[in-house]
């Protein structure tokens, strides 16, 4: 199968308004060509309005978007030559596998044989040669899925757009679509935007993941950066499962060390944070933050630890103490939820460990793995001086 | 929505059209379109299964049954029979009468079996008036005005399914009251209009007015309003237009819903008399509705000439009938199920 | 401001598809069913021949009408006509679709046969009946006979050439309306009727308890529909006694065909049409909110 041409998509300023509400909100995105980009974010919050307006089904109520440096707002969706792949996957049921594939080809008048040999061509490459005559009511999930991925292969398109084209699909063959999903993009190399609100999809798919809430952009980076420095509370709280536990906590810089402090929690606090909520708070005098740590960073140091407090262990770490809740065994590792005070948190241990139900517990964690968010704007304080406070404007 | 909308059965309930009139009256046939799905299996509805070949599993024991045990059956039976006898009799009476020579017609009691059999009573009708011509032209006219209807209601459907416009729903409206009206109360005016228009003892006067079919129009949108919107994303991704949309899309998906809609069609034009009578004035223009009305006039007494002609112009549609008979009871069973 | 810019400018292309498609159909509809229902009522105060000028009249159609004895006689026709016709239509279809829903093998031929009539064209089934109805040599007086009974003038006696009609009505009609109530007792959930079952009603309390209160809405609509129907009858009228003898099956729609079309009086025989139009919205609006109010559930 040869390359189609690839293209880059830029969005500037791109919003969609659905009467008075304001869907998606002035997005900046550049998306290079051949890269691979996962947009996610929760249930209503414009992924599949963005994606619907890059591939033409929807009109863009402002701003330009640009397909291969050209502006496309106003091309027709048969005209910008992307290809999408639907949740439904939208196969033509009164078409058999192979008029599916060659449906958009035969509109667009190619000849016969060229047709038969690109059908070919995908029907082998996605492995559904033995498909190809039967309808898509006679197919499963992932026979339908690979015949949706080919519909749109087949055209070779400057663009693939999924819109959660895997969330059909049972646990199993998810995982297997997933990595095909990832070699035919190695082999293709077409520029793709993939819509999903999987976690593990966000995580493992793509070269950079834009996270989307409310329609406004959050943060767009390497999967590996957005998870290590999510940009803002949202981010911090959305990526991740289970997720970061994040409490509410007093800052306290009485000469010593700064840190924070709640409820069986004490953790460091780093210059850049203090610098960040000066910046922030602008003069107010409460200092609450919102601290976040994830759970695989959590570490058990000592079990029944009972009467010790936590700012007798200031060893520059994050401590955590509390008493055992729930343990749920997942396998290989548990997740332990634990109750410290009025905050609860969870950890990820080894299943090895055994905790009974009650016990008095301490956790710690290094002290690059606390998270600082301001409470009001959910702006990350270590990288407020670097941006303007979103609560500020 | 009144209290009658409601459904009468575990069929799911349709979104409820917000655009249908309120006062349309007995016409406004709510119809239950049959659902189509993404991977475009029809969800069985109440109508699909009358269609079907059998009862749902859960009729076949019956309460009724078991509380008359053994002696419910029979009944049902013969009443039923008794009933399929009232039916029947009368065509094979007059099948029996279209085979007698005129002076054993009138035998009283009456025999059953023609004694002598007098086969040539066809061929003496059918040279007598041009039956043939008769039934070429009533399969232009219903063909023609079936092909069409088709197409305009499919087209409106379409729009008033999917776009969005000024005024639609008022337009819809307008279109939907237009079933409350009898047809008897437009015929003089429609004579008027074809007279204007020169279409007096043309095919068109005939085909033309029907083309334009609301009750066509509001099914088929409420079916268009049932296909995944997804499809049609996916066709205009590969560069399909409106109108391909519809005819490469919509209408294939609702097949059954056309299907049921052509059926109609088909029986009431083949079948109707009274736009012949008025539209048409000479006799080779004649459908066979019409020819037939007219030879019983003239051969009023002549009952085996007049029953063999009544055979020759019954034969077609009940031979399209039995062939399309699923789609005759199906569409039948659509129409009721829900308004 | 731009954003609603954009928008627009892809709306009105919209638009422009939708009226594309609807360009035609609407044009009919206005010009084939909404001007000649408009016009019929205009016609309706006018005398017109077809030939000279047509002339306002004012409202004299109408109060001719009122001092027409056949329009009387036809307008109490057309009601013992639908008086007859209806319950029966919907009793009978009703009964054969409750025995047919009780799991009866052969479901298939019983519904090809009875549905076998309504394909038929009136006018072969009009033409057919008045050979059964034959009072000498027809078929129904010689059944009757078999059972002692003196033999009857159906289509020839002002008593019984209604009845005669009545019957062929319902006759044709009980096919295509037991498929509706089939559809609606095969809609109907079984769960109910067995819950019933359990609480002790017998056969015939879980009918009227259980299944007619489920079927309501389709009877309702059944009986509306015939009714609208068996008001328009026109084609056994035409084919079977020409509204004899002595007008006594003369219905609206034939007097308004006769007066349109045999007589040429268009504005007189469009008032009837306004009567006829007039008439069927009353029972619809009367029925709706009977129905509104005893349909239950
Ligand atoms: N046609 C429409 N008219 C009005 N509002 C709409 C329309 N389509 C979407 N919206 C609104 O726009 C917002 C974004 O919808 P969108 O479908 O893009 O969400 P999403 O991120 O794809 O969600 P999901 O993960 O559930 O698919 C939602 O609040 C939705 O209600
Ligand atoms: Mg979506």
């Amino acid at each position: 199968m040869t390359r189609g041409e690839s293209a880059g998509v830029r969005y500037r300023g791109v919003s969609k308004w659905y009467g008075d509400v304001h869907a998606v909100k002035e997005i900046d995105l550049d998306v290079a060509d051949g890269e691979f980009l996962v947009l996610v974010g929760p249930s209503g919050c414009g992924k599949s309005t963005l994606l619907r307006m890059t591939a033409g089904l929807e009109d863009i109520s402002g701003g330009t978007l640009e397909l291969g440096g050209q502006v496309v707002n106003d091309v027709d969706a048969a005209q910008r030559d992307v290809a999408m792949v639907f949740q439904s996957y939208a196969l033509y049921p009164h078409r058999t596998v192979r008029g599916n594939l060659a449906y958009a080809l035969r509109l667009r008048r190619m000849p016969k044989q060229e047709i038969a040999a690109r059908v070919d061509a995908v029907a082998e490459m996605l492995d559904i040669q033995e498909l190809l005559d039967r309808r898509p009511g006679q197919l499963s999930g992932g026979q339908a899925q690979r015949v949706a991925l080919g519909r749109a292969i087949i055209r070779q398109p400057t663009v693939f757009l999924m819109d959660e084209p895997l969330s059909n699909l049972d646990a199993k063959l998810r995982v297997q679509m997933r990595a095909e999903l990832i070699r035919l993009h190695r082999e293709v190399q077409t520029t793709t935007v993939f819509v999903t609100h999987d976690q593990v999809e966000a995580m493992t798919m793509g070269h950079r993941i834009a996270v989307l809430d409310h329609g406004v952009l959050q943060q767009v980076g390497p999967p590996r950066d957005v998870y290590e420095r999510p940009a803002n509370l949202f981010v911090a709280g959305f990526l991740g499962a289970p997720p970061m536990n994040l409490v509410e906590a007093e800052l306290i810089s009485d000469g010593g060390v700064s840190h924070v402090r709640a409820d069986g929690v004490w953790a460091p606090v780093p210059p850049a944070v203090e610098a960040g909520l000066d910046q922030v708070h602008r003069g107010r005098t409460e200092r609450t933050v919102a601290l976040g740590v994830r759970p695989e960073q959590l570490e058990v140091v000592a079990s029944d630890t009972a009467g010790q407090q936590p700012d007798d262990a200031a060893t520059g770490d994050v401590i955590i103490q509390g008493t055992v809740d729930v343990v749920e065994l997942l396998g290989g590792e548990s997740y332990l939820h634990i109750i410290t005070g009025t905050q609860r948190f969870t950890a990820k241990v080894p299943s090895s460990m055994s905790f009974d139900p009650g016990a008095r517990i301490t956790l710690r964690a290094n002290s690059d793995a606390a998270h600082y968010f301001d409470l009001e704007s959910g702006i990350r304080l270590d990288s407020a001086l670097d941006r303007p406070a979103l609560g500020a404007v | 929505m009144s209290s009658t909308e409601t459904s009468t059965g575990d069929t799911p309930a349709h979104e409820p059209s917000p655009h249908a009139p309120q006062g349309a009256g007995s016409q406004r046939h709510l119809v239950q379109p049959l659902r189509v799905a993404a991977d475009g299996v029809h969800h069985a509805s109440g109508a699909e299964r009358v269609a079907g070949m059998e009862p749902p599993p859960q009729a076949r024991v019956s309460h009724m049954q078991r509380h008359l045990g053994w002696m419910g059956k029979p009944l049902y039976y013969a009443t039923l029979i008794f009933g399929a006898a009232m039916m029947v009799v009368p065509f094979l009476w007059m099948f029996s009468t279209s085979l007698k020579v005129e002076s054993d017609v009138f035998q009283f009691p009456p025999e059953w079996l023609p004694d002598p059999a007098r086969p040539e009573n066809y061929p003496d009708a059918l040279t007598i008036a041009p039956f043939a011509r008769y039934l070429a032209n009533s399969a232009f006219v219903t063909i023609t005005d079936t092909v069409f209807s088709l197409t305009v209601c499919a087209m409106a459907g379409y729009a008033f399914a999917r776009f969005h416009f000024r005024f639609r729903n008022t337009i819809f409206i307008a279109v939907l009251a237009t079933m409350m009206v009898p047809v008897h109360v437009e015929l003089i005016p429609q004579f008027i209009l074809m007279r204007g228009l020169g279409w007096i003892d043309t095919f068109q006067a005939l085909i033309v007015p029907s083309i334009f079919w609301p009750f066509g129009i509001f099914l088929l949108r409420q079916f268009f309003m049932t296909v995944p919107k997804e499809l049609e994303d996916a066709a205009r991704m590969d560069g399909a237009g409106h109108l391909r949309i519809l005819f490469g899309l919509m209408v294939p998906l609702s097949l059954p819903a056309m299907a049921a809609l052509g059926i109609f069609k088909f029986m009431f034009t083949w079948n109707s008399l009274i736009a012949p009578l008025i539209f048409l004035t000479s006799r080779e223009k004649f459908t066979v509705t019409l020819g037939l009305a007219t030879f019983q006039g003239q051969y009023e007494t002549q009952w085996a000439l007049l029953m063999a002609a009544t055979v020759v112009a019954l034969v077609p549609i009940i031979t399209v009938f039995l062939i399309g008979q699923r789609y005759f009871i199906q569409g039948v069973a659509l129409s009721g199920l829900k308004r | 401001m731009k954003a609603r810019l954009a928008s627009m400018r892809w709306g009105r292309r919209r638009t422009l598809v939708a009226i594309g498609l609807l360009a035609i159909p609407l044009a009919g509809v206005l010009v084939f069913r909404i001007m000649p229902a408009i016009a019929s009522f205009a016609l309706s105060f006018t005398e017109w021949n077809l030939i000279a000028p047509p002339e306002f009249v004012g409202l004299s159609n109408f109060e001719e009408l009122v001092g027409d004895p056949t329009f009387w006689q036809a307008l109490w026709n057309t009601i013992y006509y639908v008086g007859g016709a209806v319950p029966g239509i919907v009793g009978v279809s009703l009964a054969l679709a409750l025995i047919l829903n009780r799991g009866i093998r052969g479901i298939k031929i019983f519904r090809t046969v009875y549905f076998l009539p309504v394909v038929s064209s009136m006018v072969a089934v009009g033409i057919m009946w008045r050979w059964m109805f034959n009072a000498q040599y027809g078929l129904v007086n010689a059944g009757l006979g078999f059972l002692g009974i003196e033999p009857i003038n159906w289509l020839g006696s002002q008593t019984w050439a209604m009845p005669a009609l009545i019957v062929v009505t319902v006759w044709r009609e009980i096919g295509f309306y037991m498929i509706i109530f089939l559809a609606a007792l095969q809609g109907v959930p079984r769960h109910l009727v067995e819950a019933a079952r359990l609480d002790g009603a017998g056969p015939w309390q879980r009918f009227w308890g259980v299944t007619f209160p489920m079927i309501s809405p389709v009877t309702f609509f059944v009986s509306i529909m015939a009714m609208i129907n068996t008001f328009q009858a026109f084609e056994y009228m035409y084919v079977m006694t020409e509204g004899g003898p002595r007008d006594s099956t003369l219905t609206l729609v034939y007097y308004l065909y006769l007066q349109g079309f045999e007589y040429f009086r268009t504005g007189y025989a469009s008032a009837i049409a306004l009567v006829l139009f007039t008439i069927i919205l009353v029972i619809t609006i009367v029925q709706w909110k009977i129905g509104e109010r005893r349909v239950v559930y």
